[in-house]
């Protein structure tokens, strides 16, 4: 077993296959060698970790490093699995906690899962609809947008 | 703190943008699943988007999933984790960086994703036949170049391997003796040269390395030098230069016959053993035992991998049978999944290319050079229903090089081109026969040209669904659309072989020379470089009899720019009275046979009989005199407005 501490100096005590799907808490186990003390994770918070924890807990039988040949993984590259979709189905501070929680802990699918979601929101979407749903401010001046959009007019779909 | 902009993000509960929640890192992370026209568009939507969009690991991620850069990289070897590097906000850790070269190339990739895209997406490909590149139009130059190495003309017959880099932009060529030469590709210079290389040199190129061998000082052992290009900085009163800085040596157990770089794997043949190193970490990773039956008299001369399979030729000189292509799974401990004896290869559709011999193409009556060229005709000619059965075998093959683009294997000889189409498939239904029921007895492949002869000097290149080859020694270079290829049923358009010939007018138009063979060929999403035995003109007396050699580059996607760029006024049309060199065959019998090959060239000869034609000796004709001249009793004089 291992204890894991979070920003809010909640501890989760969790199996060690479970936390070791994070590759940065397997590093930290391997260098710390046996020990009782708890892992801080300074940059996750409880209910952020609660979640990533989820997560690893319904993966913990796959392994580690994909194994997919390259061309499938390519097709799916787009693709979410059924648990994975209602798992990541939260509102956006949510998912973008649990994305910079997945990238820092090391979790590759998970950051894949959430980074996908993020891609298929954006896909499909004119810059306006994409800032509103972001809640981007734009930051270009009407002539400096103008000047974008006519030099990246070739890449539109045709 | 940010000022509330008065709109509700879905689900948003803080009034933290997205911005200030996710650093470019992950942003980029993001954006790698996206498409071009995607990408693109989320450069509009603020300045660091922007920023993040015009990364360069993420311009090269993308052109790779396009298939615009070369084969081989796997995804997972792009996004490598490079746990040293942090945030951009300084705070947040990164675990996963796009790997790749430094970050300074993201225009070029730019460029290059640019001209490719259009290129795909324009509505006609740029008829390189008709296409006046000369110097009549100085917004075209440079489209059609040629380079030249800085070797000894006696020295320069035999180009061996060459490699272009469209992100470094240099061209890299290793001759015969050994001696390595790196060109810029801007002012045609000689960047560097080496003579350190072995004579029976192999070469590869990729992500800026170079991998070359050498021999040691007592003549016994071999080494595999890796070196890094690098480009010095450009100083004012300077041309730019640049170096080939070693960066490490590896010993090989034995003379390599085969070496392939695809960044970040080496790998070469040696010692009954495949090596597949890491380049980045310079350690073994893989190494994959592969002995024939019979030792003797046995020779490895080809390799190449992708993510799954490493291909190899294979020469036995006393069993042909198991000479040609052999295919091992490196998911599977080197397992042989495709060996000659193992099933047979048939035709499913078959292609002729008319032969005609270009030994007459004459100049003034003097035939240009001998070139005993397998005749490749911008026709082919459906070769399926007589002959019955039709079996390929692989032994005579020179290159095998898979496509990403179309998941097609396709493999060259002398005068002919053999695709496996979706061939991960094909394979994997030979690695489990057993499920099946039946074992695979036959693989359906495409083929071009005839069954492949013997040859020395032939070379593939694949891109962007792209095959282009040379087919033997004196030969012409080809290209051809695969998925074309691939998918053509009875009854449909034909797939279109495009070449061109000695004394071509876009050779020669654009540089005053002409050749008489190829050495090899490579090719991205928008450029094509042939390597050329050329001949350049004498002003008295024909053509030189010394050949030098050359790379000669056409730009297909400057043409595509030209072209949006010509949009109002058409493109093709000189104005009258234009004078244009124009080496022709002038014997009746030559120019019949370039008609017969070359339906543009008979439109070119035929437009505007008021232009000059000057030949290389200082004789003028204009166009109809010229034609009248040397028309043949079969010629349409009418069609050539003569």
């Amino acid at each position: 077993m291992v204890v894991l501490e979070t920003s809010d100096q909640e501890r989760f005590t969790v199996d060690k296959d479970v936390a070791e799907r994070s590759l940065l808490i397997k590093q930290m186990l391997d260098d710390l060698g046996d020990s009782d003390m708890p892992i801080p994770l300074p940059n996750v918070t409880s209910n952020v970790l609660k979640k990533v924890l989820e997560y690893c807990g319904h993966h913990r039988h796959e392994p580690v490093l994909p194994t997919d040949e390259g061309e499938e993984s390519r097709k799916r590259l787009t693709d979410i699995s059924e648990w994975d979709q209602k798992f990541i189905s939260v509102d956006q501070e949510m998912l973008f906690e649990i994305i910079l929680a997945a990238n820092y802990l090391d979790i590759k699918p998970l950051l894949d899962v959430g980074c996908k979601t993020v891609a298929n929101m954006i896909k499909g979407k004119t810059p306006e609809e994409i800032r509103r749903l972001f809640n981007i401010q734009n930051d270009f001046t009407p002539e400096e947008e103008a000047q974008i959009r006519k030099e990246n007019e070739w890449a539109e779909d045709r | 703190m940010r000022p509330w902009n008065g709109s509700y993000a879905r689900g948003a509960t803080s009034s933290l943008s997205t911005n200030e929640k996710l650093p470019v890192e992950v942003l980029e992370q993001i954006f790698a699943h996206l498409n071009v026209s995607e990408l693109y568009r989320c450069q509009v939507v603020c300045q660091v988007w922007r920023k993040a969009a015009r990364n360069d690991s993420l311009l090269r991620l993308i052109c790779w999933k396009e298939g615009y850069l070369p084969w081989g990289q796997h995804l997972d070897q792009l996004l490598a984790p490079q746990r040293t590097t942090g945030c951009s906000d300084g705070s947040k850790y990164s675990a996963y960086r796009l790997s790749g070269r430094d970050e300074k190339h993201a225009s070029t990739l730019e460029h290059l994703l640019k001209t490719s895209h259009l290129l795909r997406t324009i509505k006609s490909p740029p008829p390189l036949q008709n296409l006046n590149i000369g110097p009549s139009k100085p917004n075209l130059t440079g489209v059609v170049r040629c380079f030249f190495s800085s070797w000894d003309e006696q020295r320069i017959s035999n180009i061996g391997p060459f490699h272009v880099d469209p992100v470094d932009n240099v061209i890299i060529a290793i001759n015969s003796y050994g001696e390595l030469d790196v060109i810029d590709q801007d002012s045609g210079a000689v960047l560097w040269k080496d003579a350190e290389a072995r004579a029976s040199s192999h070469l590869d190129f990729s992500e800026g390395w170079v991998v070359h061998d050498s021999r040691d000082e007592d003549g016994v052992g071999v080494h595999l030098q890796l070196r890094k290009f690098d480009r010095l900085d450009p100083q004012q009163s300077q041309p730019r230069r640049g170096i080939l800085l070693p960066a490490a040596s590896i010993r090989c157990p034995d003379t390599p016959s085969a070496v392939r770089l695809v960044w970040p794997h080496l790998v070469f043949f040696a010692h009954a053993n495949i090596f597949i190193y890491d380049v980045s970490t310079l350690k073994l990773v893989e190494l994959i035992p592969f002995s024939p039956r019979r030792r003797d008299n046995w020779r490895v001369h080809y390799i190449s991998f992708d993510e799954d399979f490493v291909f190899l030729l294979a020469l036995h000189t006393g069993v042909l049978d198991d000479s040609g292509l052999h295919v091992l799974d490196r998911k599977n401990k080197g397992k042989s999944v495709y060996r000659p004896t193992r099933c047979s290869l048939r035709y499913a559709t078959g292609w002729q290319v008319d032969g005609h011999g270009m030994g007459e193409l004459c100049f003034d009556g003097r035939p240009i050079k001998d070139c005993p060229v397998n005749g490749i005709t911008t026709e082919l000619i459906p070769s399926n229903g007589h002959g019955g059965d039709r079996y390929v075998k692989t032994n005579r093959c020179c290159a095998v090089h898979p496509d990403p683009k179309t998941g097609s294997l396709c493999l060259s000889g002398a005068g002919a081109l053999v695709v496996i189409p979706e061939y991960k498939d094909v394979f994997r239904r030979l690695r489990g026969r057993d499920k099946m029921g039946n074992p695979l007895r036959e693989i359906q492949v495409v083929g071009v040209g005839e069954a492949a002869k013997a040859g020395t000097m032939t070379d593939l290149a694949l891109a962007d669904g792209v095959a282009a080859f040379v087919s033997s020694a004196h030969s012409l270079p080809v290209w051809i659309d695969l998925a074309a290829l691939i998918r053509w049923r009875p009854m449909t358009p034909k797939p279109r072989i495009t070449t061109f010939y000695p004394g071509d007018p876009i050779l020669y138009d654009a540089t005053g020379l002409a050749f008489y063979g190829a050495g090899g060929i490579r090719l991205n999403a928008a450029q094509l470089y042939v390597a050329l035995r050329l001949l350049r003109p004498h002003a008295s007396d024909g053509w030189s009899d010394t050949p030098s050699c050359g790379v000669l580059k056409i730009d297909f996607g400057a043409i595509v720019q030209a072209q949006l760029a010509f949009a109002d006024r058409s493109f093709y049309d000189e104005p009258p009275g234009t004078t244009i060199l124009f080496p022709m065959p002038t014997t009746a019998q030559g120019l019949t046979r370039a008609q017969q090959r070359e339906p543009g060239l008979l439109q070119h000869l035929s437009q505007g009989s008021t232009r000059e034609l000057v030949f290389p000796n200082g004789t003028r004709r204009t166009r109809s005199e010229w034609l009248r001249e040397n028309s043949s009793p079969r010629l349409d004089e009418e069609r050539l407005g003569g």
